[in-house]
């Protein structure tokens, strides 16, 4: 079995999976670009390469320069970490093809839950719920519609099967409404998508956004870490998460999270994976599962007390896991928040060199970053600079931990989100906890106002 | 393999300018990779910070490393190697070998030129962009 680790990826992550590589006494490859090269994780490493310029097509994301690095420096597997080629299925099966090992699941599951239609009916199989609709395209006989709609539940949305990105889209809050509406949907996605096929699915208004950490072994062996909230988002991007998500029945979310594990059971699914979920009315809706470690994985370690990357590449390495679902506890509450590099007014990138890094500290706060002072911020990539993440052992002592721990952390040199996380920490729904996805957005444009 | 950069902005700084002025706006901001320009129409000055990180100067006759692997000198079953010092060399011409397994990759001259010393240690591993032959380029 594998002794030596190719990391295929850069920044907080690579330096994150190159610790847990380290402390399970696997050597480590870092393969880098040429923006990298003054990265912790490079200096940490075994064997440290340059693959690549730093535009992540000729570095990070090309298989090719990674397999050979991977063959030049005797690398027994490849973590992909998150992002890039994580979820790659082709890539997946070129490592596998390679001979060696890629720390996740095979290129079968990844194809699988990258495929919308696929995923969803591998979750139904498995008992996962999934928002209600039409399973295909409606038919064309308007009693049958009626019907259709009436078992999904009002309010209902039309949507174009060739539509995308919020276009070809119409919320039905009534009956009445509905035959005008698909109609006019129908129109509509037939000019602009040449596909007059339309789906019904339920509307949720104001749903939270709650996951569910899994890990199994492909042995047949899998059990799911508990819950976490990452409703507080802008532009689809998660800004701040928490494990648990507070306020959920713990009956129901156990129920879900052990569909969860018996879908990853029937899949033969392996390594770490998350199925994300829209939560309204306490009922939990299906959207996606990622099929590889999260950004926001440390907030479930925080309570679980796992090292969750750890476990990912022993189960790799062909180890059934180390735990049983009966010795999986939650204790207290995690909060994550990410720092990023971007202007605080338009939030868009804003790359440089970070001049001062003042890391906060303290009982149960943990930074995972890969920069300091010094550190250039390029551009090529995400604007990810740290992950300020603390535990408690209730929900108000991670809050009052986080309300200092942010005060503590200074950034000069570059424009961060830091005030914006302060501006967070200060809303009363969010430290009530359990607000909706719209919230930050709701916030910011009152803010804006 | 460096690129080359054709296009650097402050090459075009002249003609952003009239742009700018001609446009309603008050202020251009571009930012690339290697630095950054903002004119400011009516201001005092026009500033041009300095890059975050300024890039070494490609030698004209560095041959480096366009990939990772084991680097050659000389091909596995010969004995002379491709470009010993002091030996012309015509541009597009090999002067080394990258092995990665059972493969190998040729290495070539970026111009034509006179191999000053081979840089790179015999069957080292280098990565992209790593120093590997010195050439004197042909005037």
């Amino acid at each position: 079995m594998f002794d030596t680790v190719l990391i295929a990826n850069r920044g907080e992550i690579a330096l994150r999976i190159q610790r847990a590589c380290r402390t399970l006494g696997l050597r480590t490859v870092a393969a880098f670009s040429e923006a990298d090269r003054e990265s912790p994780h490079v200096r940490h490493a075994d064997i440290a390469v340059c693959i690549g310029p730093a535009p992540a097509g000729r570095s990070y994301l090309d298989a090719t320069a990674l397999l050979l690095a991977a063959r030049a420096t005797g690398a027994g597997a490849i973590h992909p970490g998150y992002g890039f080629l994580s979820e790659n299925a082709d890539f997946a099966a070129r490592v596998a093809e390679a001979g060696l090992v890629f720390i996740g699941p095979d290129a079968a599951c990844i194809r699988t839950m990258g495929d919308k239609v696929a995923a969803k009916a591998a979750m139904r199989e498995a008992g996962v719920p999934c928002v209600p609709g039409s399973e295909g395209a409606l038919p064309d006989d308007p009693e049958a519609v009626r019907r259709i709609a009436a078992e999904t539940g009002y309010p209902v949305l039309l949507k174009a099967a060739g539509g995308g990105g919020g276009r070809g889209m119409r919320v039905v809050r009534e009956e009445g409404a509905l035959l005008d509406a698909l109609a006019l949907v129908r129109e509509e996605a037939r000019r602009a998508f040449g596909n007059p096929a339309i789906y019904v699915e339920k509307f949720l208004g104001a749903p939270r956004h709650v996951e569910i950490q899994v890990i199994a072994d492909g042995q047949g062996n899998a059990v799911w870490l508990g819950t976490r909230d990452c409703s507080l988002q802008r532009r689809h991007q998660k800004v701040l998460e928490e494990a648990p998500a507070p306020g959920l029945d713990p009956a129901a979310v156990a129920e879900v999270g052990e569909r969860c594990a018996e879908a990853c059971r029937r899949l033969g699914y392996r390594g770490a994976g998350t199925f994300e979920f829209l939560v309204e009315g306490g009922r939990f809706y299906f959207i996606e599962m990622n099929t590889r470690v999260q950004v926001e994985h440390p907030v479930t370690e925080m309570v679980t007390g796992l090292d969750i990357v750890a476990e990912g590449i022993r189960v790799a390495r062909g180890e059934p896991l180390s735990l049983r679902q009966a010795d999986v506890v939650s204790r207290g509450h995690a909060f994550e928040c990410r720092i990023n590099a971007e202007d605080p007014v338009t939030f868009a990138p804003a790359p440089g060199r970070i001049a001062r890094f003042d890391v906060p500290g303290g009982p149960g706060v943990r930074v995972d970053s890969h920069a300091g002072a010094g550190t250039a911020v390029p551009p090529h990539y995400d604007s990810l600079v740290a992950k300020l993440i603390v535990h408690g052992s209730t929900r108000d002592e991670a809050l009052a931990r986080l309300r200092v721990a942010l005060s503590e952390v200074r950034i000069e040199g570059i424009a961060t989100n830091l005030r914006l996380h302060a501006r967070i920490l200060a809303d009363t729904d969010f430290r009530a906890g359990g607000v909706d996805i719209h919230h930050l957005e709701a916030m910011l444009g009152r803010a804006a106002a | 393999m460096t690129s080359p950069r054709t296009t650097s902005p402050l090459t075009r700084i002249p003609d952003l300018a009239a742009w700018l002025a001609a446009s309603g706006l008050a202020e251009l901001e571009l930012r690339g990779p290697d630095g950054q320009v903002r004119l400011v129409r009516g201001g005092q000055a026009v500033a041009a910070p300095a890059a975050p990180g300024p890039r070494p100067k490609p030698a004209p006759g560095l041959v480096r490393s366009p990939g990772v692997g084991h680097f050659l000198t000389a091909h596995p079953l010969r004995a002379e190697p491709l470009a010993a010092p002091g030996e012309r060399v015509a541009a597009g011409q090999p002067v080394g070998l990258l092995r990665v397994g059972s493969l190998l990759l040729a290495v070539t001259a970026p111009c034509a030129g006179t191999v000053i010393r081979v840089v790179a240690p015999e069957g080292a591993l280098v990565g992209y962009g790593d120093p590997l032959v010195d050439i004197r380029p042909e005037a």
